[in-house]
């Protein structure tokens, strides 16, 4: 179908409940409008889209104000989470972060190259640091701007941000040849992330903290690896967490994951976001009974090179497969959605999951796949 | 007595295959010192290492940190016997030469590392222009050097364009027929190759060097 037919049958089919009503009675068992649904960090997309670049977005608050406030009213998604990036605890820390006008913040010089200047690392403060203060302001504004909303954060998985302070390369090869200095900058990747956790939930709220760690995937880790030195430090991350905000976080690992889920079922989280790579009924019937089950939209191939329809066949699919999910399921793109996808792809997913996700109930298949 | 040359080749080899990046130093300067070949210290010690260390790698026996720490032992090898080599190459042997680098925005190279390790291994002459690399520098060490293969890597979307555009290049320059444009990178698929014309994608750096020969024609008879 073409934009036009798109924007027409969207009329159909009506938004009954704001986002928290309807989680709120989706996790109770009740019947609800359609499923559950986000999108992963759509909002460096969205400000091109809407004529910024990132690095507009990023510096001032009212761009910022203006992407949310057009996101939630053409998405319908609510909310607002001013996480850490993938490498703010290595900036905050020295790591030189570059920040380019159009695009996402990267790393060109690590801070961490010799483990002898180990103990010149500081914990960074919230309150007073250049990459860290400017993002606790930005949620302090928003928390005024928008009382009724929710405003929570995100950290980042030890093992990945480790990666930010000290090369990857060399990480990798410290799990062999130097466990003891890498187990000291792991640890310290957790201190740093529930300090900022700690300071956030003081000044702006206990929230639903977020978890990203690429790196734990298995096409980088091995299952060993993974279990000697990323796991401990995960759970350390996950139980420091729950004791600020009282909540279990949710965690999305880029990557291949299926070899660790056994583990990933252990762990004290709400929810797991599965990459694309994965097929998420396997997902679904690994870890469903456990968590909410989050994904997997292919970003690329789907959201930004794909079409209309393509994306509507995808979302039919993923319903079909996990929405019976019994601890539920919830409708995301499999990682971050990416710059120069069309808002078009974006209202294809979202009409896609009012269609065929319409009449749900948690851990059952819903109403609207009988249309599939 | 002193170790027979099949016996210090096969030391060499373990070296690198069982990750003896410090043990390799000693074996090599024992190799060198007997008289053997470095040459064939090289293919059949060294390399045959790495060869066996990337099949474990595909077999799902071996993983990044192993394949990282074996070229580190067959880099140290290397540094031992390169030097003893002789000047020029033989005759009439076809050089195939491949420039590599992360595109212009991305600074995540290991993947690129890997392959121009495995890459090496098999006999490429690299060219290695590291990450964050400016889309022009590619085209222009193409030129420069006269390359059978240019490898591009990116594990951000954002950066993908930038391959795109290289491949836009090299037609404007008509550099394309002659050029074999090789992409790879967390995001990058068979679609997005066919779609901005490269010659090839490879999901790893094992495979990567089974298609990088199969598109320059290395190792098949003119």
């Amino acid at each position: 179908m073409d934009y036009l037919e798109l924007k027409s049958e969207m009329d159909n089919y009506k938004v009954e409940m704001s986002s928290a009503e309807r989680s709120y009675k989706y996790f109770n068992g009740e019947k609800v409008d359609h499923l559950l649904y986000t999108l992963q960090l759509p909002e460096p997309a969205l400000a091109n889209i809407y004529g910024y670049t990132t690095y507009q977005m990023e510096n001032d608050i009212n761009v910022f104000k203006d992407i949310i406030g057009k996101r939630t009213k053409r998405l319908g998604i609510e909310g607002v989470n001013v996480r850490l990036s993938l490498r703010s605890i290595g900036g905050a820390v020295g790591s030189n972060l570059v920040f380019p006008e159009d695009g996402l913040d990267y790393i060109d010089d690590h801070i961490l190259k010799d483990y002898d200047d180990f103990d010149k690392l500081e914990i960074p403060n919230p309150y007073d640091n250049k990459i860290l203060t400017p993002l606790l302001e930005r949620a302090k504004v928003l928390k005024q701007s928008y009382p009724e909303m929710a405003i929570t954060t995100g950290v980042v998985g030890p093992f990945s941000t480790a990666v930010a302070i000290r090369p990857i390369e060399s990480v990798l090869k410290d799990t062999r040849k130097d466990v003891k200095n890498l187990e000291k900058l792991l640890q310290f990747s957790v201190d740093a992330s529930l300090k900022w956790i700690e300071v956030f939930t003081k000044e702006i709220g206990p929230g639903t903290a977020s978890i990203s760690d690429p790196v734990t995937c298995t096409d980088i880790l091995s299952k060993e690896q993974f279990n000697k030195l990323s796991l401990p430090y995960l759970e350390k991350l996950i139980s420091g967490l729950i004791e600020i905000t009282g909540k279990k976080p949710s965690l999305h690992i880029c990557g291949h994951t299926k070899g660790i889920w056994e583990d990933v079922g252990k762990l004290e989280i709400s929810s797991f976001s599965v990459d694309n790579c994965e097929d998420i009924g396997d997902t679904a019937e690994a870890l469903g009974d456990k968590m909410l089950v989050v994904g997997n939209v292919p970003p690329i191939e789907v959201f930004r090179y794909g079409t209309i329809d393509d994306v509507i066949e995808f979302v039919k699919s993923c319903i079909k497969k996990a929405g019976d999910s019994p601890k539920g399921y919830m409708l995301s793109s499999g990682c971050q959605v990416p710059i120069g996808t069309p808002i078009e792809n974006m209202e294809a997913f979202v009409y896609a999951v009012r269609k065929y996700g319409a009449g749900a109930r948690i851990g059952e298949m819903p109403e609207g796949t009988r249309d599939a | 007595m002193s170790k027979s040359k099949e016996e210090l080749l096969k030391q060499l080899s373990d070296c690198v295959f069982e990750m003896e990046d410090e043990e390799i130093i000693s074996v090599a300067q024992e190799y060198l010192d007997a008289g053997y070949d470095p040459l064939e210290g090289i293919t059949e010690g060294l390399v045959d290492g790495m060869n066996r260390a990337g099949v474990m790698y595909e077999e799902e026996e071996y993983f990044i940190t192993d394949l990282l720490i074996c070229s580190d032992a067959m880099y140290n090898g290397l540094d031992i016997l390169k030097p003893h080599l002789p000047q020029k190459n033989l005759e009439g042997e076809k050089t195939y030469k491949c420039v590599i680098g992360v595109v212009e925005g991305d600074t995540h190279d290991i993947g690129k590392n890997l392959v121009k390790i495995m890459l090496e291994t098999a006999g490429f002459e690299m060219y290695d222009l590291g990450r964050d690399v400016p889309l022009r520098n590619f085209i222009d060490k193409v030129k420069k050097v006269d390359a059978d293969l240019v490898c591009l890597s990116t594990l951000m979307t954002t950066t993908m364009p930038g391959m795109k555009k290289v491949v836009e290049m090299l037609k404007e320059e008509n550099m394309y027929e002659n050029t074999k444009v090789m992409i790879g990178g967390g995001p990058i698929s068979q679609t997005y190759c066919d779609k901005i014309d490269a010659n090839g994608y490879s999901p790893n750096a094992v495979e990567a060097v089974k298609l990088a020969k199969l598109l320059v024609g290395m190792g098949i008879p003119a």
